[in-house]
Order: C-alpha cells, then sequence, then structure tokens
C-alpha cells in the first residue's frame, strides 16, 4: 500500500509539474473583458470602458488579433442586446488585415445581414435563430430564443430580432425578466420603455401606465 | 626751639591725617557692613548656568546680600552660597523663597520673597532650593523650536513656490500624479477594483481594505493558515516548490507593504501639521500605494497562473 502511495505522489507531482502555467494577458485580458460586460450591463459606463481599454492593450500586448476582434465583436454585441447599432469599426479593420469567417457572420447576425450568413461558422447557439428568423415566425423565434442556455447570448439575440423587427410581447417581456434576473439595469431600463411603447402603440393603456411607474420608481 | 615746635606740628599733622584716613575706611567699612555680623545663607540649583560669584541678592527691590561663592554639591547639583548681613535676617523666614531671576535685559539676580512675615527665621542650616524664573527667555526658549520650524517652512514654500514655476518642478510633477491618482479613484470605487478583475478576488479583497489595519490582521490571519496547512499537508503541493509556500511569500510581502501604507495613511493625517513634510510623505505615499496595487494585483494573477486546477480562461463571442 505504501509503494502504491508513493508512486500515486510521484504521479500527481508530476501531472502538477507538466501543466503549462496560463500566459499573464490571457489570465488579465479574460477578466478585464468579464468586467467590462458586468459594468456595462449594470450602467456604470466609465469603468466599463477602462476594463474593456485594459482588455484590449492586454490583447494588443499579446499580438493576437483573432482575440482582438472578439473583443471588438462582444462590445457590438452588448450594444445590440439594448437595441443600440453596432460599433463595427474597429473590428471591420482587423477584418480587413485578418479575415476570419466565424467572426464576420456573427458581425453580419449583429447587423442583420442574415442572408449573408454562414450558419455553421456561428455560435451554435444563434444557428437556429438565423433559421426561424429567414421562417418569419414570431412564435417559433420566441421559443429558439428561450432555447438558448447562456443568458447574455439570449439577450444579444433578443437585441437583434427587436432591431430586426420582430416585436411582440412575450419577447420584450422575456427580455425584461432576463435583465432583472441578472441585475442588468441598463437593458431593464431600455426593454422596460419599450415594453411601454409597445403597451401604448397596441392600445393597452393600463399596463402602460403600470410600466411607466415601475420605471419612474426604478430611476427615482 | 623753634626747629622742635616744627617737628612737632609735622608729626601732629600726619598722626590727624592718619587718624582721618583711619576713621575714613574705618566709617566707610562700617557702612558696608564690614564689621557687621553676617550670615551664610546655602540654596541648591540644578544648574549653576548664568549663576556667578558676587551676583546682587534683593529684597523688595533692596540689594541686601550677595553670592559669595558657588560649590558644586556631593550629589552633583551646585550650592549657592549667599552673604546677608544679620539685620536682615528677620526678613528672611522660612516660607521665604529664593528666585533666580533673569531678566531680558540686566544682570541675572537673585530676589528674595517673604510673604509671611509671622512664620520662623529662616535657620542658615537650612539648605532651600532656588526657583529659576527665566521670564521673556523662557518663553523665547520655547518659541524656539518653533520658530525655526517656521523657518523651515517658509524655505519649503519659497521652494514650492519656485517649483511652481517649473513645469519639470517637483510640484508640477506632484500635481500632474495627484491628478492621475484622483482621476483613477474617481473613475473607480477603488483601487482594489482598478487592480483585480477577477470579480470574487475584487469582492474578497475590496472589503477587506476598506480598512487596511483590518486587511493586515486578516492577510496575517490567512497567512498564519497557510503555515498550519503546510505543516500538515501533502509535500507535493505544499513542499518547497508547491504552490501554497509561493502564496505564502507572496502575503508575507503584502502584509507588510499594507502595514507601510497604514502608517503611510497616519502621516497623512497629520501632513497640516507637517507641512515641511508633506511634499515627501506624498511622493511616498503615492508610490507605496501603486507599488501595493500593484503587488496585490501580481499576487491575484500569480494565484491564477500557479493554481493548476483552473481552467484555461477562453475569450469566445457571447
Amino acid at each position: 500500500m505504501k509503494r502504491y502511495f508513493g508512486l500515486i505522489s510521484c504521479l500527481f507531482l508530476l501531472w502538477g509539474c507538466g501543466l503549462k502555467s496560463i500566459p499573464e494577458w490571457r489570465t488579465a485580458s479574460f477578466n478585464h473583458l468579464e468586467q467590462y460586460k458586468k459594468y456595462f450591463l449594470t450602467g456604470r459606463e466609465q469603468l466599463a470602458a477602462i476594463h474593456f481599454q485594459k482588455a484590449v492593450n492586454e490583447l494588443k500586448g499579446s499580438g493576437n488579433l483573432s482575440l482582438l476582434m472578439t473583443v471588438y465583436l462582444t462590445r457590438s454585441a452588448l450594444h445590440v442586446a439594448i437595441l443600440e447599432a453596432p460599433q463595427g469599426e474597429e473590428y471591420l479593420e482587423i477584418a480587413k488585415v485578418w479575415p476570419s469567417d466565424d467572426h464576420q457572420d456573427y458581425y453580419f447576425l449583429l447587423e442583420g445581414r442574415f442572408a449573408e450568413i454562414q450558419k455553421s461558422s456561428l455560435p451554435t447557439s444563434y444557428q437556429d435563430l438565423v433559421t426561424t428568423i429567414e421562417e418569419g415566425n414570431a412564435k417559433r423565434i420566441t421559443e429558439t430564443i428561450r432555447n438558448i442556455q447562456d443568458d447574455l447570448s439570449r439577450l444579444i439575440a433578443i437585441g437583434v430580432v427587436v432591431r430586426h423587427g420582430v416585436v411582440n410581447e412575450a419577447i420584450l417581456t422575456q427580455a425584461v425578466d432576463l435583465a432583472s434576473v441578472n441585475g442588468w439595469r441598463k437593458p431593464l431600463l431600455i426593454y422596460l420603455n419599450r415594453l411601454k411603447s409597445f403597451y401604448e402603440t397596441t392600445g393597452k393603456r393600463d399596463q402602460a401606465e403600470i410600466i411607466r411607474l415601475k420605471i419612474e420608481l426604478l430611476k427615482s | 626751639m623753634m626747629f622742635r615746635s616744627l617737628e612737632f606740628k609735622v608729626g601732629l599733622f600726619i598722626l590727624i591725617t592718619s587718624v582721618m584716613i583711619a576713621a575714613a575706611v574705618g566709617y566707610v567699612a562700617f557702612k558696608k557692613d564690614v564689621f557687621s555680623r553676617v550670615d551664610t545663607y546655602t540654596l541648591t540649583s540644578r544648574s549653576g548656568e548664568e549663576l556667578t560669584e558676587g551676583m546682587p541678592v534683593l529684597l523688595s527691590g533692596f540689594k541686601v546680600g550677595r553670592v559669595d561663592a558657588l560649590e558644586l554639591g556631593s550629589d552633583g547639583r551646585v550650592l549657592i552660597k549667599l552673604k546677608i548681613p544679620h539685620r536682615y535676617a528677620k526678613w528672611i523666614r522660612t516660607d521665604s523663597v529664593f528666585i533666580i531671576n533673569k531678566p531680558l535685559i540686566g544682570a541675572p539676580r537673585i530676589v528674595i520673597s517673604t510673604r509671611n512675615m509671622s512664620s520662623p527665621p529662616l535657620s542658615t542650616d537650612t539648605i532651600r532650593e532656588v526657583v529659576v524664573a527665566n521670564d521673556i527667555n523662557e518663553t523665547i526658549k520655547k518659541l524656539e523650536p518653533v520658530v525655526e520650524r517656521l523657518n523651515r517652512i517658509t524655505i519649503n514654500i519659497e521652494t514650492l513656490t519656485a517649483n511652481l514655476a517649473d513645469p519639470q518642478g517637483n510640484v508640477n510633477q506632484i500635481l500632474r500624479n495627484t491628478a492621475k491618482l484622483s482621476e483613477r479613484a474617481a473613475r473607480t470605487e477603488s483601487l482594489l477594483e482598478l487592480a483585480l478583475a477577477d470579480p470574487e478576488s475584487v469582492h474578497a479583497v475590496q472589503t477587506a481594505l476598506k480598512n487596511t489595519e483590518d486587511i493586515t490582521i486578516q492577510l496575517t490571519s490567512i497567512l498564519e493558515k497557510v503555515d498550519a496547512i503546510a505543516e500538515k499537508s501533502d509535500e507535493s503541493l505544499y513542499g518547497k516548490n508547491g504552490v501554497f509556500p509561493s502564496v505564502r511569500i507572496l502575503l508575507i510581502d503584502l502584509v507588510g507593504k499594507l502595514a507601510k501604507l497604514d502608517k503611510f495613511v497616519d502621516h497623512i493625517n497629520n501632513i497640516s501639521a507637517n507641512a515641511d513634510e508633506s511634499t515627501k510623505e506624498l511622493k511616498v505615499l503615492r508610490y507605496d500605494i501603486d507599488e501595493t496595487v500593484n503587488s496585490i494585483n501580481s499576487l491575484v494573477n500569480e494565484l491564477n497562473r500557479k493554481i493548476p486546477f483552473k481552467k484555461d480562461p477562453q475569450i469566445k463571442l457571447p
């Protein structure tokens, strides 16, 4: 038994020594990007901007253009998630020098250029979404979005479809609930406003008033 | 006959003159209390500074005696022998106070002050402690360090104003550094928040760093725990080249730095009282804060890289 114990200990030691330590820039850029997402969605834009810049600087230090494009597209995706236009200038500049299908299709998704997308290049969570958007069935779109596992991906998907003109109570309510559960103040207020507008245009004035009061309470 | 008469006259003249001179000398001596009984009183003092033999002794503003001798006693104290004519002894009582008065202008003197004339006469065998009253000199002595500091502050202010004109001067550098620091502080909730990107680490350390003393205590306790674990545990993980000893070294470094930071925070509170030290303190504080933040940052990065169980963080499209 003692012999086995010694052998296991040696193997454990070799395994520990054999593992590569993670480069500092990788950990730092990952952490800064995560912080950026958190602060952006909670409405602390100054902090978000600082962390975004730090993540970019770390990746520029590593010279990894692929990851740099990912970071810029992440920012574009977050803007889409709050129903703003994707700011893709920096991504496009890099894409000219370092073209990548995966990044390009994701960018087309954010831009709403669904016809140009090669679905196989997209992250799996969005592949079905493109199909259902092409079909144009709002109910199916809502269901597809509901099936996306990652909360942030789901909010981005909602942003994509709402910007594409697919607006209904179920999708907007889903976005409000999602933002509420995660404590994402910025998208919460934006989707509440959109929901209020939706109720007003569809003649549901009582519900619009309730949402208005809710927004006022949250802003105060 | 005539010659004899002349001798007699001269002799008489010399005699009368001598008698008169002797009488005059005697009179002066009498008036100067040469023949009167003189009492010797002994005083003691911690220091013989500014005491001289012949120093006058005054009673109610009149000179009543003098310092006859200064000696060093067996206990290292200065013994002051006063010669005072006996006729003044009635005013020198047991409750009399002997004061060495060192006025701003004029020679120092010993002043006898008696409040209660009904108290018993002071025995010449009694040794009394002398009181030093230094008047304005005392005040000036007390003010000397203050004046010295004021002088240093003035020199510093002159240096600062001279530096203000120089874009590369210390003041401009400090202002730039302070502006950077304030900017960073304004943009972040804390320096830690800026330094640490790992949310869990931020939360843990941020809570602790509200007070540097707290974090020093906390880190010390972590250190103790790591030490305790190291004694019991597996050599491969906690051995000489294992993960935890590295963490321990980093923590020791961090505790030391935070202790220094705590000290400098105290100094900052005293800056108004130490104007001459402020420029130096601010510089050191700034470097120390930067160093501490960098240490914490590198600690987290070291932990992230050294702990092999953590997954390689992958940046992916959301």
